[in-house]
């Protein structure tokens, strides 16, 4: 089957003073129909850039290589027109803070209705059919009162959900939804989850979810790529990655979260800091954090080979390969 | 073709240690205007070629090689008069805007810092201020103190202090409400260390930048003020007057332009730079130069 | 006696329009020294501001908070008492609480250099020990603030507090706005320093998970109150407030097994109108008849642990059986 949406070897260059910088160096992933598929990394990864990348939505000044094809079009390549019909009927987005992408000022209804009018077409009554049959969709509590309330009236959550179905309007393929739940409680981000797991389900929504948080991503994601200093340390099918990681970054990221499974464990940190695109390191960008790195990982990046079930790594050392032979 | 790359590379690399915001066409443009003019303010006796003041038998003459910027209706050199001009307008403004800042920043940094009716005093003074038209409380004190050059400076001063008042007010209020201000003063830091350590290094910048901005009104506040002859009087080579004399003799345009070219090259310049000095001191636009 | 007590603490807040909003609405926490006290709620739940409360940053509207046996002055212009200085806060963003226009060194610095307990000439030799102790690299001392990551600067937010030689540290959300692989470096370097130094620490978090890795008891806030507070190790095990019990549900599990956390119906209520009865009731699985009229009190249930929840409380013969009946929503 021919995934929905396909990226190679994607590069993203922002112009900067001191010439480019590179921030996405080499991604490919795939994305099936209906599936969740999940970019982890933590401050300066690229993972927030590469959805940017595919929604066109990158700064000035920034340059794109490679592709990314969906529908047998290639996204990187479109007119800005074109960018803009497919971002509001193929693609949709969802951001972390829900307020800076609802307007404050204008109500839930003008919004949502707005859209469909303006994408789809739709007259004013089959709109404001149509919205609260959204509303209702997201598990919105009395949509049609939800529809005359504005923004600031609803909560974190709400809002959250209110975007996601502004997003399911014109009901896209693709759903890109950057830290959706980053700035809400988990008892709230647990129900995003379900609705997001759901949709996916019953429409067949393929979704990129984007976040640095592994428990997140463990829970819905169906594969996960986890990307460092704008290059992929580790990508495979969730319950591989998360519970066998065979690249150092993946483990310790993972031995450096608090497991509710596994009371008293230590926390065990990486040492330093994330790399930023300014000052990535040479060879393996992630050699100075790395308890197994060699010399040579200071000289050569290391290339993404494949280990096994569709799984791909960028680690010569693979010190965990032992721990995952069964 | 090989020198000159050799030649550039050197002013490039020096070129690229400036920090971004700094490298703006516009602010070099301020930079050098502002500089240029300082640097006449302070030789104009040296560079001026005539007496500014010296009446001579040739009156109207257009620019030419002798008057290079012509005469006026009395047969003054009008080049020499633009320069000696500098030497009035500038430093006069610059002036102002220290008496300006040093009667608004205290008094808004008063208020900020002790709030209560103090706060409601300075702040409803500064509304007052803002609610009448800049000139025209301007022109009203002249008239009450009479016109004169040292009358103007103190109206122009009275009518810009609530600018300075109201933003040191905000910066002083709102770092004294910041975190950083908390932690120190958890740690015993009594206010007026806080006020020391903490709030003046932080209102240092957003203060220039007003300054540079507020330089290049009080400049066009002045001039205003001399064009309708409540400033300097003649024969006194202000700008302000000079374009009001010129006004009068549309026939030598020449007497107007001039004076008004100065002044509308040092305003802007002033502008440029303040809004630079906006952008080096704004974190984002930092952060936009370093590429993050 | 405790060193850090809070007694039926309020704190109102004034809304805009007028109305009053009883952020903390009476809640009473101990902390010892060297103990690590975790304070968890959702957003909104009034943690930060009994934090703020705990150190005199806002003033409580009933209620005390007691320091070492005396009380905590609220702030005013004046400089705060000495004997209230080893009382220390440190907040949630680096980026906010350290001043971006003075060395790093001059700020850890500030402690001693206000109270002028150390000689000039020892400045330099005490802030190059609190960097060491806080783990980052003496050279960074003449650094400012933007040079510096996250976590270095979240460290040199601890490394200030540090200098004043505290017996108590309130930590507000500390690792939330860090990279979660430094998340880990932070949260093991405060239980060093718990247990090296013999700080006390009230660790205030949104984050249950982290928190049950760092604290040694654990106080679950709903709404302004304290409903339930235990030893970590057991709040975990066997949660008894139906609150506590949700948020455990709803942390999601990195293990890669693709189960789903479970959501809390609802959503928390406005402050200023807070529910009947108990303040969960409307979100609570096990709602009851008596939940929705009486207000449950914080009780002992065996050695260390309290519960507000009619669930758990001792049956009480004079009460007719069916009040405990559960009600059907």
């Amino acid at each position: 089957m021919t995934p929905l949406l396909s990226v190679r070897d994607l590069h993203v260059w922002l112009d900067t003073a001191r010439g480019p910088l590179s921030i996405v160096d080499g991604v490919s992933f795939d994305v099936g129909e209906g599936q969740v598929f999940g970019l982890a990394g933590e401050s300066g990864s690229g993972k927030t850039i590469t959805a940017l990348a595919l929604l066109g939505l990158l700064p000035a000044g920034a340059r794109t290589g490679g592709v990314a094809i969906m529908a047998g079009r290639d996204l990187l390549a479109m007119r800005t027109s074109e960018r803009r019909r497919t971002r509001g009927r193929e693609i949709a987005m969802v951001f972390q803070d829900p307020t800076s992408s609802l307007h404050p000022m204008l109500t839930i209804e003008r919004q949502l209705t707005e859209h469909l009018r303006y994408q789809l077409g739709l007259s004013g009554k089959e709109a404001h059919l149509r919205a609260v049959a959204l509303l209702t969709e997201v598990r919105m509590p009395d949509p049609e009162a939800a529809m005359r309330g504005y923004p600031h009236q609803f909560s974190g959550g709400m809002r959250q959900r209110i975007q996601i179905a502004i997003g399911l309007a014109c009901e896209p393929r693709l759903l890109i939804a950057d830290e959706p739940t980053t700035a809400l409680d988990v008892t709230v981000q647990a129900g995003i989850l379900r609705l997001l797991r759901r949709l996916c389900k019953e429409k067949n929504l393929a979704v990129i979810l984007i976040t640095h948080d592994l428990g997140v991503l463990s829970a819905l994601a169906d594969s996960i790529t986890v990307m460092y200093a704008g290059r992929v340390a580790e990508s495979g099918p969730t319950s591989q990655v998360m519970g066998h990681a065979r690249h150092p970054y993946t483990r310790g990221l993972i031995d450096a979260l608090p497991h509710p499974e596994a009371p008293d464990r230590v926390l065990i940190p990486i040492a330093g800091d994330p790399a930023s695109p300014e000052s990535r390191p040479s060879g393996c960008a992630f050699h100075p954090r790395c308890r197994y790195s060699r010399p040579s990982c200071q000289i050569a990046i290391p290339p993404l080979i494949p280990i096994d079930d569709g799984r791909e790594m960028a680690c010569p050392v693979d010190p965990f390969m032992a721990s995952v032979a069964r | 073709m090989s020198s000159v790359t050799v030649l550039r590379q050197p002013v490039a690399s020096a070129w690229r240690r400036i920090p971004g915001a700094w490298r703006q066409p516009l602010t070099v443009v301020g930079l050098v205007v502002v500089a240029a003019w300082l640097l006449v303010a302070l030789l104009a006796p040296w560079l001026a070629p005539h007496d500014p003041l010296a009446q001579g038998s040739n009156l109207y003459q257009a620019p030419s090689a002798t008057h290079l910027l012509g005469t006026d209706e009395l047969g003054r050199d009008v080049f020499s008069r633009v320069l000696w001009g500098a030497r009035i307008s500038i430093p006069l403004a610059m002036l102002l805007v220290v008496l300006a800042f040093l009667i608004g920043g205290t008094l808004g940094g008063l208020a900020g810092y002790l709030g209560g009716w103090v706060d409601e005093l300075v702040m409803r003074g500064a509304d007052f201020v803002f609610a009448v038209p800049t000139i025209l409380l301007a022109m009203a004190v002249v008239a009450a103190l009479g016109p004169g050059l040292f009358h103007a400076v103190l109206a122009v001063v009275l009518v810009s202090w609530p600018g300075h008042a109201r933003v040191v007010r905000g910066l002083v209020r709102t770092i004294m409400q910041s975190e950083y201000v908390a932690v120190g003063r958890l740690l015993g830091s009594p206010t007026h260390r806080a006020l020391a350590v903490d709030v003046l290094p932080n209102i240092a910048g957003p203060v220039s930048v007003l300054a540079a901005l507020e330089t290049g009104n009080a400049i066009l506040l002045l001039s205003a003020l001399s064009f309708l002859g409540l400033g300097a009087r003649p024969p006194d080579p202000e700008w302000g007057s000079m374009v009001s004399t010129g006004a009068q003799h549309f026939e030598a345009w020449w007497i107007g332009v001039f004076p008004g070219i100065a002044i509308v090259s040092i305003v802007l310049a002033f502008n440029f730079l303040g809004d630079s000095l906006r952008d080096a001191f704004d974190p984002k636009t930092i952060i936009k130069a370093r590429g993050a | 006696m405790s060193l850090l007590e809070l007694r039926d603490v309020k704190v109102v807040y004034q809304r805009r329009d007028g109305t009053l909003v009883p952020a903390v609405a009476g809640a009473s926490l101990d902390v010892d020294a060297g103990e690590i006290v975790g304070l968890v709620g959702e957003t909104g739940c009034g943690k930060s501001s009994l934090a703020k409360a705990a150190v005199g940053l806002v003033p409580v509207a009933a209620g005390t908070v007691t320091f070492d046996g005396r009380p905590v002055h609220v702030l005013g212009r004046r400089a705060r008492r000495a004997s209230e200085r080893r009382l220390q806060l440190v907040f949630q963003n680096p980026y906010e609480s350290i001043n971006p226009r003075r060395t790093v060194g001059a700020q850890v610095a500030d402690a001693f250099a206000i109270s002028h307990t150390l000689p000039r000439e020892s400045w330099r030799a005490r802030v190059d020990e609190l960097l060491r102790r806080v783990g980052l690299p003496l050279n960074l001392a003449r650094r400012f603030p933007h040079q510096l990551s996250g976590g270095q600067r979240q460290r040199i937010a601890i490394a200030r507090a540090l200098a004043a030689d505290p017996a108590m540290i309130v930590l507000d959300e500390p690792l939330s706005a860090l990279d979660s692989s430094v998340q880990a470096q932070v949260a093991n370097l405060l239980v060093d320093l718990a247990r090296d130094l013999h700080v006390g620490m009230l660790l205030i978090s949104h984050d249950l998970a982290i928190v049950r890795h760092v604290a040694h008891r654990t106080a679950v806030m709903y709404l302004g109150v304290i409903v339930e507070t235990a030893p970590t190790a057991g709040l975990w095990r066997k949660p008894m407030h139906p609150y506590t019990q949700a948020l455990i549900d709803a942390v999601p599990h990195a293990d890669g097994a693709g189960h789903l956390p479970v959501a809390l119906s609802g959503e928390i209520p406005d402050p200023a109108r807070p529910p009947s009865g108990c303040r969960f009731h409307p979100r609570c699985p096990h709602v009851m008849e008596r939940c929705l009229s009486d207000v449950p009190e914080l009780v002992k249930h065996g050695g260390d642990r309290q519960v507000a929840c009619w669930l758990h409380e001792e049956p009480v013969a004079a009460r007719p059986a069916d009040d405990l009946r559960r009600v059907s929503r």
